[in-house]
């Protein structure tokens, strides 16, 4: 097979997730048992498939978010084949894809695995695109020992559960007993490590700007809420009652919803930004999760069923407007052929379609009605605010209220951060020569923006009758039918078209006319300059300041010339900002391996000899040891 | 049905008539205890009829995004106006969920911001940063404040909130309604945070947002701004009113006597302190907010702390 044809690949790959789509849709209210023959899987354990609602919420959602990528990485990958092999992309990604289908599909530990590490192996490579760029390489390599540790927690989480349970299917483990909850921690500590919560998040600003769009959009909008996936079937189908866990996994994600907007909005580099956001987005469904399970424990139905909405329906709503803002930012790179925030600008006039989507996808995360995105805040606001009258116990009521108040800054701060990134991309003036030389992207890479921006707002209206499909699911959980009536409070339909009649008036009356154009006020000393506009640094410099100890922010202000005081020739301003995590702790710990591994090394001689010793004793002391047993 | 008529007479006027009047209000304050007569009370009137007949001139570099906000942010500040119990008799046109509410005025500031950054006016994007980092701050008073009713009413519907099961907890009515008035004080961007009447590009921040708005849009945005001022003025003015339960039971005429008083009563009082006090160095912002939240915590325990009971 020579160069495999873009538009062909792209075709298979539309019809391979349309088929996923439909798949999902026929085994959404049964469940389907699938066992290959034994043959197949070489004498070992046996591959075991099986889909019920679950699966199948998360199977049509991946068709939806593939078939919008695959449509979208035809022409985007041909543009790039000078950087990307497309050969090994379109295999990679065909990987992947399996990958994460076997994921959803599994039904025993195993096949799990494998299916995992399938998925994360490949996104490596993906990741990895770019193989000559040395900060691909960096993070792939960052990525990948991100992904080595998830599976060896795991894996050893599985092999407890294993020989407690003599049976490797997910059905027959149940995690109600305390000897359970040590296999229980293992495995949430490795889902969470690939989800990206803090302190674990650090791979995903590395891995999601380096890899190509299509691959950031899925691996943002779907890979990363597998392990979702994955606790909801282990913990939630089987009963964790541990009382300590949801706390942990409380506290963790509280702190990376702070800590992936904040970052977010000190980023420069447009698909950097929205990875930190996804920490944020990852984290708000942790914390439903959490809910769910401090509901469940404490026998509150109304609870957990809230918190297993606001779990499905913000891994929905996320999954698409991440994957659209992530199509976005890389039709930005496509047509200006940079990310940096600090070099973007006025590309609105020259991009109109892709700002318009770009602009939907920012105010769904932001959570702003009538969108979907704000449908799944409210839910888990809902949640929350349960939480805070229904729990029995004043801290847990406490916490709960404390967290709608962070979320409320949260907010804020996701606010900030995509007005900063659709406004410093598309508003204004470009702020280098390039920026103004670009134009809008083709049409096939426009449509799946549309089809997403599309979504976002049907999403929205329709989310109480979304949230009714999700029945069966609450139904196998023993949470009852899910609170779809709950709707009937935040009308989004209603706000949509009450608020669009109204815009329509004000249009009519007030702006019939086009206006009279002239320059922005410039108080009178001639043009400002392209560099007379914020920058990607200075919109976030009152909170970055106020943040100061977090991000380690440093303001370095050089003025020089010959009477500086009134009349500065030159004027530098540079902040500097330092990811504490990074510096203070992984560092270390890298350094300390590495020390580790080469003292490890010095056994490694390359003498023969000295290994024919080790053999020699290692063979005497499992002798010693096999007598003794 | 007459009840019923009446009822949506005096709300519509009251979206048209108290905004202005509330701003004139604060005006006039001002004035007298500047020892000037001012500028008569339905000035605001006047100056808004004046904006809308004027044409408009917007920036070149300024997107159809420039002229979308001002007609989105007067939409949401209407749909707010008819759906929020911020003054009696309510049109309750729809529910008023408490996220609802605050997620729009969310979009509200998300679309003035854009409007600021849209005509790449330095003035504009700065002042853009600088509201983003207030309503940061502010939010988390603001959510908090009527998160605590929401947890002693169990529910999160303002109106059912403010309705007829509200909870008869004055204290918990009465410090909620002042943490949310502190924190509607920064959200509007008045004294001590930003002073309104100055025009010093450098210290303003709501002025310098719509700085490069004139005629119609700029209307617009002052007329939305005003109708916002007014909404959270009269959440507030309800949660004081509400501490006093036999007020407030009685027949709609005395409701909506008391509501509007109240509400000139805080124009009054805002134009006291607007005029007693300075405007607080941009720094020294945080401090300032910190007694809107530390008013919200304390709201959040006396709420919790009841529903325990």
């Amino acid at each position: 097979m020579g160069r495999p044809h873009a538009k062909v690949m792209s075709a298979v790959f539309l019809l391979g997730s349309l088929l996923l789509c439909i798949g999902g849709a026929c085994c959404w209210s049964k469940t389907v048992v699938l066992a290959l023959p034994q043959w197949l899987a070489l004498g070992w354990l046996p591959i075991d498939l099986r889909c019920d609602t679950l699966s199948a919420f998360f199977l049509t959602l991946l068709g939806v978010v593939s078939a919008a990528c695959a449509v979208f990485s035809a022409q985007y990958i041909s543009h790039l084949s000078d950087r990307i092999s497309p050969r090994l992309y379109w295999n990679c990604l065909f990987i992947f894809m399996l990958g994460m289908v076997l994921v959803l599909l599994a039904a025993n530990a195993p096949t799990f695995v494998v299916a995992w590490e399938l998925m994360s192996l490949s996104s490596a490579v993906l990741v990895a695109s770019e193989y000559q760029k040395q900060k691909a390489q960096t993070s792939a390599f960052i990525y990948l020992v991100a992904t080595r540790i998830a599976t060896i927690f795991l894996t050893a989480g599985f092999l407890l559960m294993f020989s407690k349970f003599h049976d490797i299917s997910f059905t027959s483990w149940s995690f109600s007993s305390p000897s359970t909850w040590l296999p229980a921690t293992l495995i949430l500590l490795g889902l969470i490590i690939k989800a990206g919560i803090w302190p674990f998040h650090i791979w995903l600003p590395h891995a999601h700007p380096e890899a190509p769009s299509p691959v950031s959009a899925l691996m943002s909008g779907i890979m990363v809420k597998l392990p979702v996936y994955a606790a909801l079937r282990l913990f939630v189908f089987g009963d964790l009652t541990c009382p300590w866990l949801p706390y942990l996994l409380l506290t963790l994600s509280a702190v990376s919803v702070f800590w992936g907007v904040l970052f977010a909005l000190n980023q420069r580099e447009l698909k950097r930004l929205l990875a930190y956001s996804t920490v944020e987005n990852i984290g708000l469904i942790f914390i439903s999760l959490s809910v769910l399970l401090l509901g469940r424990n404490a026998q509150l139905a109304v609870i957990g069923r809230l918190a297993l909405m606001a779990v499905l329906i913000h891994v929905f709503c996320h999954a698409l407007f991440k994957s659209l803002l992530f199509l976005c930012a890389g039709s930005v790179d496509f047509s200006a052929h940079t990310r940096d925030l600090s070099k973007l600008g006025g590309l609105g006039k020259r991009m109109p379609v892709t700002f318009a989507t770009f602009a939907v996808g920012s105010a769904a995360i932001c959570a702003l009605p009538p969108l979907n995105g704000f449908a799944s805040k409210w839910s888990i606001y809902q949640a929350l605010l349960n939480c805070s009258f229904g729990l029995p116990d004043i801290v847990s009521r406490a916490i709960c209220l404390g967290l709608i108040g962070l979320l409320g800054g949260v907010g804020a701060l996701a606010v900030a951060s995509f007005v900063k990134a659709l406004g410093l991309t598309f508003l204004g003036k470009p702020r280098s020569a390039q920026v103004s030389a670009a134009r809008e992207v083709p049409l096939s890479m426009q449509l799946p923006q549309l089809a997403l921006a599309v979504a976002c707002f049907l999403t929205g209206a329709f989310a109480p009758y979304l949230v009714t499909l999700l029945d069966p699911i609450s139904l196998a959980v023993g949470l009852g039918r899910m609170p779809s009536a709950a709707f009937a409070s935040i009308p989004l339909a209603q706000v949509a078209l009450v608020s669009a009649s109204l815009i329509g008036v004000i249009y009519l009356v007030a702006f019939r006319r086009p206006p009279a154009r002239f320059e922005t006020w410039d108080c009178g000393f001639g043009t400002t300059t392209l560099r007379s506009q914020v920058s990607a640094d200075s919109f976030a410099q009152p909170i970055a300041r106020i943040f100061t100890p977090v991000l380690q922010y440093h303001l370095t202000v050089d003025i020089s010339g010959h009477d500086r005081r009134h009349f500065p020739e030159k004027i530098i301003v540079e902040p500097s900002m330092v990811s504490l995590l990074e510096t203070r702790v992984y560092g270390p710990l890298a350094w300390l391996i590495q020390r580790c591994s080469q003292l490890v090394a010095k056994l490694q001689t390359g003498s023969i000899h000295l290994y024919l010793s080790y053999v020699c004793i290692a063979l005497i002391v499992l002798l010693a040891l096999g007598a003794r047993l | 049905m007459q009840e019923q008529i009446i009822n949506i007479v005096v709300s519509v006027l009251s979206i048209l008539i108290v905004p202005p009047l509330l701003i004139g209000t604060i005006r006039k304050t001002k004035a007298r205890l500047q020892n000037r007569i001012g500028a008569p009370l339905w000035q605001p009137f006047i100056d808004m009829t004046k904006l809308f007949r004027k044409d408009e001139t917007i920036s070149k570099t300024a997107s159809w995004a420039f002229r979308f906000s001002a007609a989105t942010a007067m939409a949401i500040s209407v749909y707010l106006a008819v759906t929020s119990p911020w003054t009696a008799p309510q049109l309750r046109l729809g529910p008023c969920d408490l996220f609802l509410f605050l997620y729009l005025l969310a979009a509200f500031r998300f679309l003035t911001l854009l409007l600021a950054l849209d005509t790449s006016s330095p003035f504009g994007t700065f002042a853009a940063s600088r509201e983003a980092t207030l309503s940061f701050l502010v939010e988390p008073a603001a959510v908090l404040s009527l998160a605590a009713l929401a947890v002693a009413a169990h529910t999160s519907d303002l109106n059912l909130i403010f309705g007829a099961g509200a909870p008869h907890n004055g204290m918990l009515w009465v410090i909620s309604g002042s943490a949310f008035l502190l924190a509607g004080l920064v959200d509007l961007s008045r004294m001590p945070i930003d002073d309104p009447t100055t025009h010093l590009e450098l210290t303003m921040v709501h002025e310098a947002l719509i700085l490069e708005a004139s005629g119609k849009n700029l209307a617009l945005l002052e007329g939305a701004t005003w109708l916002k001022f007014a909404v959270l003025l009269g959440v507030s003015a309800q949660c004081f009113l509400h501490a006093f339960p036999r007020l407030y039971a009685n027949g709609s005429v005395v409701e909506a006597a008391a509501s509007i008083t109240m509400l000139l009563l805080l124009a009054v009082s805002l134009g006291t302190f607007e005029s007693l006090t300075v405007k607080l160095h941009w720094r020294k912002a945080p401090e300032f907010i910190a007694y809107a939240l530390t008013l919200a915590f304390i709201a959040s325990i006396v709420a919790l702390g009841a529903g325990a009971v």
